[in-house]
């Protein structure tokens, strides 16, 4: 006997409704998985006829929301937490890497406008860029200032400016 | 009163707003979430430890045009006033303007390479915040971005260029010359 029919009624019925009746009649979970690409496409849209339809069709709402939260959005929530360390954020270390090299490539790089520039008057080794206090000063400065960032960041982070996360995820379910 | 059960029956207008929010949910999981999900991931990518590399290599190459025109008019002004390209007073010149140059690069790409990171966890706060039901903020985008950093360029520029004597012959006097031949005047 083709199983439509009853296929027909627990779709009617969707959430956990639909999973509890499927799982009575031995038809296995209804509605377990989770499609992240469309988390609410098992919802029904329909109270039915119960005693208690609209209060049912609420909670089953509820449910799918807080699974889709915890599916999407959770996991974010838990990698910015990861992020933050003691001084700063995990950051930090590729910022100055990133620092270190934009200082020092752009002194490589004007060394040899420079050079290219003196050579057409004839003149070679006239300067040296990378070992000037303007350029040295500039690398240390601009280290200092991506550490002073990283500390921002971090407060910002867990004072709220910039997301405020753990004062949100007290709030959640209020 | 008629009907059966223990308690008062559901009210009709309860179970239209119900069904009303079941389909509003399932619009917005067919329409919005996969944009959700877009940015979520786009959002996740910025943290790639090279995903900043183009703004901060367009950030080094404005402030680098800044500089080059001073540059080019510093040359031009020294051989208008006959001093010898051999001389200590060109040579120092010359390094000094190009080490600022240097300087002004290396911090704009180091800057820009800070703001991606701060747009990045700001990203997250969004999407914290989606999360949460909450209204988000608008993000800075890259263009935005690179605005703020070459203002801070510029100004430096500005008192970089204002130190060089030749160009203060050519413009008459050294504090006006960058505001009126720059066009430095916008930013900082």
């Amino acid at each position: 006997m083709s199983q439509m029919p009853m296929d027909n009624y627990i779709n009617m019925l969707g959430g956990d409704s639909a999973d509890a009746v499927s799982r009575f009649y031995g038809m296995g979970s209804y509605g377990q998985s989770y499609d992240p690409n469309n988390p609410y496409s098992g919802l029904s849209t329909s109270a039915g006829y119960g005693d208690n339809g609209g209060d049912d069709l609420y909670a089953d709402l509820i449910r799918a929301q807080t699974k889709d939260y915890n599916q999407r959005f959770a996991p974010v929530e838990n990698f910015l937490a990861g992020q933050i360390t003691a001084t700063g954020t995990k950051s930090l270390g590729d910022d100055l890497a990133r620092t270190r090299s934009s200082s020092l490539g752009a002194v490589a790089n004007v060394q040899g406008q420079q050079n290219r520039s003196m050579g057409r008057m004839g003149l070679t080794g006239t300067s040296n860029i990378a070992n000037s206090t303007t350029a040295v000063g500039g690398l240390v400065g601009g280290l200092n200032d991506t550490r002073l960032r990283d500390t921002d960041r971090r407060n910002s982070i867990l004072s709220g400016s910039m997301s405020g996360i753990s004062q949100k995820a007290r709030s959640t379910g209020q | 009163m008629g009907g059966g059960g223990d308690g008062p029956e559901e009210l009709e207008s309860k179970k239209a707003l119900a069904e009303q929010a079941a389909n509003a949910l399932q619009r917005y999981g067919q329409t919005f979430v996969p944009l959700e999900n877009m940015f979520i991931q786009d959002t996740m990518n910025m943290f790639d430890p090279n995903a900043s590399e183009n703004a901060m290599a367009m950030a080094q190459n404005q402030t680098s045009s800044m500089y080059e025109q001073g540059l080019g008019d510093m040359q031009s002004s020294q051989f208008n006033m006959g001093l010898d390209p051999t001389s200590g007073r060109v040579k120092k010149e010359s390094s000094a303007l190009r080490e600022a140059q240097a300087r002004g690069m290396g911090l704009a790409g180091a800057g820009a390479g800070l703001d991606y990171t701060d747009a990045a966890y700001q990203g997250l706060g969004n999407v914290i915040n989606m999360g949460q039901g909450l209204q988000t903020n608008a993000v800075d985008g890259n263009i935005n971005r690179l605005q703020a950093g070459l203002d801070r360029s510029g100004a430096q520029a500005k008192s970089d260029f204002a130190r060089s004597s030749s160009l203060q012959s050519i413009a008459g006097t050294g504090a006006g010359m960058a505001y009126g031949s720059y066009g430095l005047g916008g930013g900082g």
